[in-house]
């Protein structure tokens, strides 16, 4: 019974979805899973995704470059990996401004980000994960959820955001149980995106235990995860439990569309601090890369939680890249989680009304596995933030 | 392109270097609080209250320090993303005489944040008394821990291998009969 609506499920929809970079799109690439072992994408990138990287995200100066083989070894090239072992590594610092703000105006984070991983293959099997460092303020809501070491104040603390054992199914079959991303709604970068945080389906450390079933075809991509909490959190009250779905299909090459739904209950929620919570997710995703150098994403999802009112979260954002490895990016925003059905606070932007924001980005891929990236970000009710960052990838 | 390598690592070399001097973007608000001199400072009952002391959630973010507390150190100049302005408004309302009690039990402000909720029962941890609860409540009483195993002195009851072994077993045979169809 079970398995039949679990297969049920899984051929409703239509294709593959989005991965870290989901505007490849418009290269075609419509499945994540062609660079990255995740079927629904981020992270430790295959063989294949680090030649892909090479090739087209970034930046080429002349016919030198062009000519230049691509290179699958790690660290530019310098360390051939057997065929079974994969490794990354990801460093991210960030610049925060706000210069309409009183005080804290300027912050510099050195090391945002710190994470090495990989990934081990035996026959059908494999093992993998990442483990990293973080630290972060004291009540800060990032970091905190991937932490392995227990320090509660603003020391630093090991991160491991996942780890995982699984096994391939014939070719299009993907089992994986462990610490994982929620497969839900259009994977993206930008994990303080309003659609991200308030479906806490974020990258940075939103990852739940659990064991998710994946399939990857050609014209359907689809993935259902079945949550048993987050073990890095305690005690066992405040761990949330449910499901995360998402399916995806594809018309033509450069067209995706596709569903997700999440559900989730928690004795008391950590963040809310309501009791005996029910949290639903809903939403439509689709992504669209009309010209080699343009493309649009799109999420909006409804939002539930017990005892408010129905809310929702959507985003859609253009990316036009001119010159391969520069991309400038529009994003526009929206936000209302709802009041509280007993006695509810008057309403504001974000809870009970609706809450814009936009976002105006750079992103350059200067180099292979290098990028630097600007944010300008304007929200309603929100200071002006302008935030700057370099990304190595390895 | 050697020397473009050499820059990256020297770039990521130097910024780990530095991480001493880390600045977060987060808000320090709730420590800031704990350290101020209202606040309960016994060992046992010292604790960082949660961003809950003043926001509707722990996320924090504008339009969320709606809480009663929250609104009487707004009514003392406190605004948003500024630590002089907590610290000023924390000492206004320490200098106040009119015993302000911003969820109107009974109980001013200040009492409560000076009074031990260990006086309550049943709590593992307290830290102070609630100033937007009304009547006994206690800021610290029930806080999540985070990493592997973190927790207060209490153990917790083994679910969680439970809910491991039950999702293990699900994918085994999840996956033999999806294989076994597929084969089919």
């Amino acid at each position: 019974m079970i398995f039949s609506l679990l297969v049920a499920l899984l051929t409703l929809g239509v294709s593959r979805q989005a991965s870290a970079y989901p505007w490849m799109i418009r290269h075609n690439y419509t499945a994540c899973s062609n660079c990255h072992t995740d079927p629904s994408g981020g992270g430790q990138l295959t063989q294949y995704g680090r030649l892909t990287g090479d090739v087209l995200l970034s930046m080429k100066y002349g016919e030198k470059r062009d000519e230049e083989e691509p290179k699958l070894g790690m660290f530019w090239g310098a360390w051939d990996l057997p065929s079974q072992v994969l490794l990354n590594g990801t460093f991210r610092n960030l610049a925060v401004i706000r210069p309409g703000q009183t005080g804290n105006a300027y912050t510099f984070i050195p090391v945002m980000q710190l994470d090495v991983g990989g990934e081990l293959h035996l026959g059908d099997f494999f093992v993998g994960g990442t483990i990293g460092l973080g630290k972060v303020s004291e009540g800060s809501t990032h970091a905190r959820a991937a932490q392995v070491t227990t320090g509660q104040q603003d020391q630093m603390n090991m991160l491991s955001r996942v780890f995982y054992a699984g096994a391939y199914i014939q070719d299009e079959w993907l089992v994986r149980a462990g610490r994982l991303n929620l497969p839900y709604g259009i994977r993206i970068p930008e994990h303080t995106m309003w659609v991200r945080e308030a479906t806490r389906t974020d990258r940075e450390s939103d990852q739940q235990y659990g064991a998710a079933l994946a399939y990857v075809g050609d014209e359907l991509r689809a993935e259902v995860m079945a949550i048993a909490g987050n073990y890095q959190v305690n005690p066992d009250r405040f761990r949330e439990r449910g499901y995360s779905l998402t399916l995806e299909g594809i018309a033509g090459s450069q067209f995706a569309a596709g569903m997700s739904s999440k559900v989730t209950y928690v004795e008391k929620d950590r963040l809310t601090e309501e009791t005996n919570s029910v949290r639903q997710a809903h939403g439509l995703t689709a992504r669209w890369g009309p010209l080699r150098s343009l493309s649009f994403l799109f999420e909006m999802d409804v939002l539930f939680r017990s005892g408010a009112d129905a809310g929702y979260v959507g985003f859609l954002q253009t990316d036009f890249e001119p010159v391969q490895g520069l991309h400038f990016m529009a994003t526009g925003e929206i936000l209302d989680q709802g009041l509280p059905v007993l006695e509810p606070p008057a309403a504001t932007p974000g809870y009970g009304r609706p809450q814009l924001g936009g976002w105006l980005s750079m992103d350059w891929f200067f180099y292979r596995q290098l990028e630097f990236r600007l944010d300008n970000i304007f929200r309603q009710e929100d200071p002006y933030t302008l935030l700057g960052q370099f990304h190595l990838y390895l | 392109m050697k020397s473009i390598q050499l820059f990256v690592v020297l770039c990521v070399l130097s910024s780990v270097s530095s991480w001493a001097s880390f600045c977060s973007a987060s808000p320090k608000y709730p420590s800031i609080v704990r350290d101020s001199e209202m606040m309960v400072t016994e060992a046992d009952d010292a604790c960082t209250p949660q961003c809950t002391l003043c926001h509707t959630n722990n996320s924090g973010g504008s339009g969320t320090a709606n809480q009663p507390f929250s609104i009487t150190l707004i009514q003392f100049g406190l605004i948003g993303d500024s630590e002089e302005s907590l610290y000023e408004a924390l000492a206004a309302l320490n200098d106040d005489d009119s015993n302000i009690d911003s969820d109107m039990d009974g109980r001013s402000d200040l009492v409560e944040l000076r009074t031990p909720a260990a006086e309550l029962a049943g709590l593992e941890k307290g830290g102070a008394w609630d100033p937007n609860v009304i009547g006994p409540g206690a800021i610290c009483a029930d806080l999540p821990r985070y990493g592997c195993g973190a927790q207060f002195a209490v153990a917790e009851p083994r679910q969680s291998l439970v809910w491991a072994l039950g999702l293990l077993i699900i994918g085994v045979v999840l996956s033999r009969r999806l294989l076994s169809r597929l084969k089919a």
